[in-house]
């Protein structure tokens, strides 16, 4: 592989890389796509819901095709607020999500193999089992010129280097970006359990491939800042939970006792009985919002999309999607300076002025109050007390037991009062949350 | 939760608050890495022949709360006879260990491409 040359070379084939890659070579380029991975998939899980909208805006309607490789497409989406034994919900089924998918359950290591291949069959060079391991830059200009990866004679050049190496990116590093902070990701742990169709298809209320995502958050983070997520596969469910790293190294809880506390959950236990576990996994997301977005997301020789670059809506539980689009904004944009020409790090500036403008870095600031918001509150206050203040008052409100209705509906609101610590605090954290989502 | 064997590394912890407003030590014990032994069976790995995972100084995790005992999803970090084992076979890859270890002591370079884990599912 000595001294080859590209247009481009896309560190990881992620949804961000492929992406990059694929309009990469469709615009004529040539393109290396890089992965650490035996395939591409291989060392990535997620929670498992992708969606159509970016699919889409990549490959067409190429998910009409045989054998795309997802499992179930989410029809009803439930949010469970948990206590010790009690749940508060709400949910949203509707038919139409049948008949025109918005979002599919799924596995990576299925998934993205079929993904990085349309980019191979756009043109892109699939190199795998290719760990990179630096940076090449140029002595004098310290433009990126290519990478360095563990083969021998492992150098590769090009023009641009995308670099979409995922959450724990050590490229970022590399380029001389700050390591994330323990308050700025978290670490999942996720389990996928084998039970038969039919069982899944009762037990949700289910019929042929519609599926269920189920968010929970509350007494099962045990105090830490953290959610959990229940979904529906095909002949399996995919139950994990994610707790912010600073949270989980001060409380001293192991990620996998606190996945098999998860699943002696009431509520969990009985969805989840019977079924056999096939396969343990882990991962961190990005969790900083806007502000934790470097200062700039393209540079003398090199773009940062996806993960890499901290692009996931965490209270949408979107993160693919995102990948998706940013690897496509930042193809079009080397395209188009290798068109004019122009490949200076002002001209790659076009991405970063175009991701902040759109819809994902409009969405990313809008939420940008939201980490600190959960950092000041506390897992604790927020996922114990609260959510369990509420399932009190819940379970207030329903009682039938002879206490008049007004006193009742009072003694459900003195819970939730109570559980924020008094008036003022509700008060404040009510305004909090409000602008925690309105940015 | 379980109780573990107790360890040195159990006994120096109990010292610590995890100021979670649980009983002091309920959780100081680090969890027994059978405990993970079985989940981590679940997964396809290709060994490495050579640790992708070491410590800058391993005297650094003597005067250490190591929180890694717990915060490691595979319990690859354990603390015997006083020094710390790397079971970097089992590791992950979630990096997690880079980014919680207060004195950054964790060398971390990925496995050889190719090797490593490999899901099924993901
Ligand atoms: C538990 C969990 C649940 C989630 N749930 C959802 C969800 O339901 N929906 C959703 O849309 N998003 C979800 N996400 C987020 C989503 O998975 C990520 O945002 C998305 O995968 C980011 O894509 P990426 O291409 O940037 O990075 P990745 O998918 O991480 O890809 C990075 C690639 O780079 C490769 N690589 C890394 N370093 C190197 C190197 N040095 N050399 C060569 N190759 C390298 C890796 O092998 C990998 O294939 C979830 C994440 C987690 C962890
Ligand atoms: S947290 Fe870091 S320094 Fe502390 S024991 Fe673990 S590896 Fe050593
Ligand atoms: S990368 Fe993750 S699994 Fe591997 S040793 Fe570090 S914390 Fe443990």
């Amino acid at each position: 592989m000595a001294a080859e040359h590209f247009d481009a070379i896309v560190v990881g084939a992620g949804p961000a890389g492929a992406s990059a890659a694929l309009v990469l070579a469709s615009s004529g380029l040539s393109v290396a796509l890089l992965d650490r991975g035996e395939f591409p998939g291989a060392k990535n899980m997620f929670g498992g819901v992708l969606y159509r909208h970016a699919i889409e805006a990549l490959v067409g309607e190429a998910w009409k095709e045989n054998g795309f490789p997802v499992e179930r497409v989410v029809t009803e989406q439930r949010y469970w607020l948990l206590g010790p034994e009690s749940m508060v919900t709400v949910g949203h089924r509707h038919e139409a999500f049948g008949r025109e998918p918005n979002a599919w359950t799924a596995f990576r290591a299925r998934f993205d193999p079929w993904f990085a291949a349309k980019a191979e069959q756009a043109g892109a060079l699939g190199v795998y089992q290719t760990t990179v391991v630096d940076l090449l830059r140029d002595p004098k200009t310290g433009r990126v010129t290519g990478v360095l990866t563990d083969r021998d004679e492992g150098e590769l050049y090009a023009d641009v280097v995308v670099i979409a190496d995922g959450v724990n990116s050590l490229l970022r590093e590399k380029l001389g970006l700050p390591r994330w902070r323990p308050d700025q990701v978290s670490l999942a742990v996720k389990e996928v359990l084998a039970l038969p169709r039919e069982t899944i298809e009762s037990r949700f209320n289910l019929e042929g491939n519609e599926g269920v995502t189920i968010e929970f958050l509350g007494d099962t983070s045990q105090g830490m800042v953290g959610l959990g997520f229940l979904y529906t596969n095909k002949e399996s469910l995919s139950l994990g939970i994610g707790v912010m790293i600073d949270d989980l190294a001060r409380h001293r809880i192991a990620p996998y006792e606190l996945l098999e506390s998860v699943k002696r959950h009431p509520m969990i236990r009985r969805l989840i009985a019977g079924a056999e576990s096939v396969e343990y996994s882990a991962h961190m997301i990005p969790e900083g919002a806007y502000d934790a977005l470097p200062p700039a997301l393209a540079g003398d020789g090199w773009v940062l999309c996806g993960d890499a670059a901290g692009l996931v809506n965490f209270l949408h539980r979107e993160g693919t999607n995102l990948a998706m689009l940013s690897g496509q904004m930042a193809g079009r944009v080397i395209a188009e300076a290798h068109r004019r020409g122009d490949l200076s790090a002002r001209s790659l500036m076009a991405y970063d002025r175009e991701l902040r403008a759109s819809a994902i870095g409009r969405d990313l600031r809008r939420i940008r109050r939201m980490p600190s918001m959960l950092h000041r509150w506390g897992g604790r206050r927020l996922f114990g007390d609260l959510v369990g203040g509420i399932n009190r008052a819940a379970y207030r409100y329903f009682l039938a037991d002879g206490t008049p209705k007004r006193q009742a509906e009072a003694e459900a609101l003195r819970e939730i009062v109570r559980a924020a610590g008094g008036w003022r605090p509700l008060m404040r954290l009510a305004w909090d949350g409000f602008r925690g989502v309105r940015g | 939760m379980k109780a573990a064997p107790a360890t040195t590394a159990g006994a120096s912890a109990a010292a610590v608050d995890a100021g979670d407003g649980r009983p002091r030590g309920q959780q100081a014990r680090p969890p027994s890495p059978a405990a993970v032994e079985k989940k981590l069976f679940s997964i396809r790995y290709r060994a490495d022949e050579a640790s992708h995972l070491s410590l800058a100084d391993p005297e650094r995790c003597t005067r250490c709360e190591r929180p890694c005992l717990w915060f490691c999803p595979a319990a690859v970090y354990q603390w015997e006879d006083g020094h710390m084992r790397l079971a970097y076979e089992n590791c992950l890859e979630c990096g997690t260990c880079r980014v919680a270890c207060p004195s950054a002591n964790v060398v971390w370079h990925y496995p050889t491409g190719g090797c490593g884990i490999a899901y099924k599912r993901g």
